[in-house]
């Protein structure tokens, strides 16, 4: 019922009949909505609780780890649609009704994805994520009017990453098809759990099944941008504006990362070592590659290759160990990012910045500002007492455990190479000199800073009472 | 089905060795595209199910919709800038920036 009522709504937006900025605002009172719904169900219901329920004519299947997720993905959209709120940025880039409607679009395939049961409707909800993303990201293409989106005068950069990310997304999902095509050709079988069924009868003996289900990991990853696929992701993200950034490059992420940590389907354990490569290249090539950037977003794509390693660290042992480890590392993946993008579109307001060099001396502007862009960039490195250090920590804890002690010392070696670019930033805003540091001093929405004070707030605070939060989610969470 | 597999390396080789035009590009994922269907429809006849001949209908309305995006893109480029050559237009002139120092 609620994605029908989601489609229904973008089919009566999409008439024009109200201003841009209005439909805006109804489609954040929509998400607050969903995302209430789904809480009031995770708490409500003990209905299904170690088992789901099959939806659709079992074409869909719901569990709480499925709710979980579109909560998730409904939360963070939240919040990207509030910024596009503040100020300058509303006056450009609610300019149209097209860029919330994208968005709306995009939700709509995310929340089937995290429920598809099926392989026709997982490669359609994948396709009906990916086609809003290209269109979002070549959206604003033009310059002069897009002063405060973080945007460079006369550079066309948004539409070549657009392009860009459509040939590589659109090589990622027929890599999917391919793989999907392949399984139905050997098994027969659409329906997710009646493979799982068959494998089970089979003993693992089908050998185009192992084609096909490799080949639908490597779509994934090349759609997440995860290492031996990762070119395309630093040029996409430093390509478009940085609200557009903040909406590609953190909410994309979720339904797939969830949706490969629900289905061992496509990793039993012979394929885990697929992920298993892939999270090791991509540690290795986000640590070290990172330390040769001097642009922010692009360096916030590299630190975010390298937590897409350790979160695919913990989708190997997924077979083991429970998802909470996985679940929990998203959720604080996706507070600190969100919280160093707001801090940065905050001060996009004032003046673009682009380059590292451009937050020298920024503690001597605006103290409080700056004062939480450095807990997030703590917490991304993994300091102790902040939040990052303890998904990191339980990840470590279950790979140690599960004794894979070589990709273990290698995280652990590349999370200390990946704080020297954390601290580097940390120096460059605390220490530096206060050169380029001439812009009027930075006024900020109501909304901004709440949400900005928020987060920083429990990044800091996770430390006193973090039982609080566990016990919240501990029996939920339990397979 | 062999003739699918050579449609999907024809287009895989198109799409990595092409370095003239975008527009070559979109066509060989269109080939790609092709090739699965065809694979899929044997598939289908072989297995004597009716799902796979459903599925080539979806690939198909995907291959249509990616083509429509990847075109409006490639109008607009040609628009701005003249042309939709690899080389002529430099993809990666965000990649370092000399100038600057940190």
């Amino acid at each position: 019922m609620l994605t029908i009522s989601i489609i229904l709504f973008i089919i009566i937006l999409s008439f024009k009949i109200l201003k841009p900025v209005y439909i805006n605002r109804i489609s954040i009172l929509i998400s607050i909505y969903c995302s209430i719904i789904l809480l009031t169900i995770i708490f409500n219901t003990n209905v299904f609780y170690n088992y789901g329920i099959s939806i659709y004519n079992s074409l869909g299947y719901i569990s709480i780890n499925q709710i979980i997720g579109q909560l998730i993905v409904w939360f963070t959209i939240t919040l990207v649609l509030l910024l596009g709120e503040s100020g300058k940025t509303r006056k450009n880039i609610l300019r149209s009704s097209e860029y919330t409607l994208i968005i709306l679009l995009s939700i709509l395939g995310m929340n089937f994805l995290l429920i598809s049961n099926d392989l026709v409707t997982m490669s359609l909800a994948i396709e009906l994520i990916s086609f809003p993303l290209y269109i979002s990201a070549s959206l604003y293409k033009n310059d002069e009017i897009y002063e405060g989106l973080g945007f460079n005068k006369n550079n066309l950069s948004g539409i070549y990453a657009g392009l860009k990310y459509l040939l590589i997304g659109s090589l990622g999902s027929v890599f999917i098809l391919l793989g999907s095509v392949f399984i139905y050709g050997d098994t027969g079988l659409t329906n997710i759990t009646n493979i799982i069924e068959l494998l089970n009868i089979f003993n693992n003996k089908l050998e185009i099944y192992k084609i096909g289900s490799t080949l639908i990991i490597v779509g994934l990853l090349l759609k997440l941008g995860c290492a031996p696929f990762h070119n395309w992701a630093p040029d996409v993200y430093d390509g478009v504006p940085t609200i557009v950034t903040t909406w590609i490059s953190i909410v994309p992420k979720i339904p797939f990362l969830i949706f490969l940590s629900l289905h061992p389907l496509f990793i039993y354990p012979l394929l885990s070592n697929l992920t298993l490569f892939s999270s090791f290249c991509s540690l290795i090539i986000g640590s070290i590659m990172g330390l040769l950037i001097f642009r922010i977003k692009r360096l916030l794509a590299y630190s975010s290759i390298v937590h897409l390693g350790f979160i695919l660290l913990s989708i190997s042992c997924i077979y083991y160990i429970n998802t909470f480890t996985t679940i929990f590392y998203i959720v604080v993946y996706v507070i600190t990012s969100i919280n160093i993008f707001f801090i940065l579109n905050s001060i996009n307001l004032s003046k673009n910045i682009e380059l590292l060099s451009e937050l020298k001396g920024f503690v001597y502007n605006n103290k409080l500002l700056s004062f939480s862009l450095i807990i997030s960039f703590f917490s991304l490195a993994g300091i102790p007492p902040f939040l990052g250090f303890y998904s990191k920590y339980f990840i470590l804890l279950d790979s140690f455990n599960l004794e894979y002690y070589f990709i273990t010392f290698i995280s652990l070696l590349c999370s200390v190479i990946s704080c020297v670019y954390y601290l580097r930033i940390i120096k460059i805003i605390n220490f530096d000199d206060n050169i380029y540091m001439n812009y009027k001093s930075i006024h900020l929405n109501e909304t901004i800073s709440i949400v900005i004070s928020f987060f920083t707030f429990l990044t800091l605070t996770f430390v006193l009472n973090g039982n609080l939060i566990f016990n919240l989610f501990n029996t939920p969470f339990i397979i | 089905m062999l003739i699918g597999f050579f449609l999907i390396f024809i287009g895989l080789y198109g799409f990595i060795f092409n370095r003239n035009n975008y527009l070559l590009i979109v066509i060989s994922i269109e080939i790609i595209l092709l090739g699965t269907a065809y694979i899929l429809s044997i598939f289908s006849i072989n297995n004597d199910d009716i799902i796979g001949l459903l599925f080539i209908l979806y690939i198909i309305a995907i291959a249509a919709a990616e083509v429509a995006l990847a075109l409006s893109i490639l109008v607009t480029m040609s628009r701005l800038r003249g042309s939709i050559h690899i080389k002529t237009s430099n993809i990666n002139t965000l990649k370092y920036n000399p100038k600057i120092i940190v």
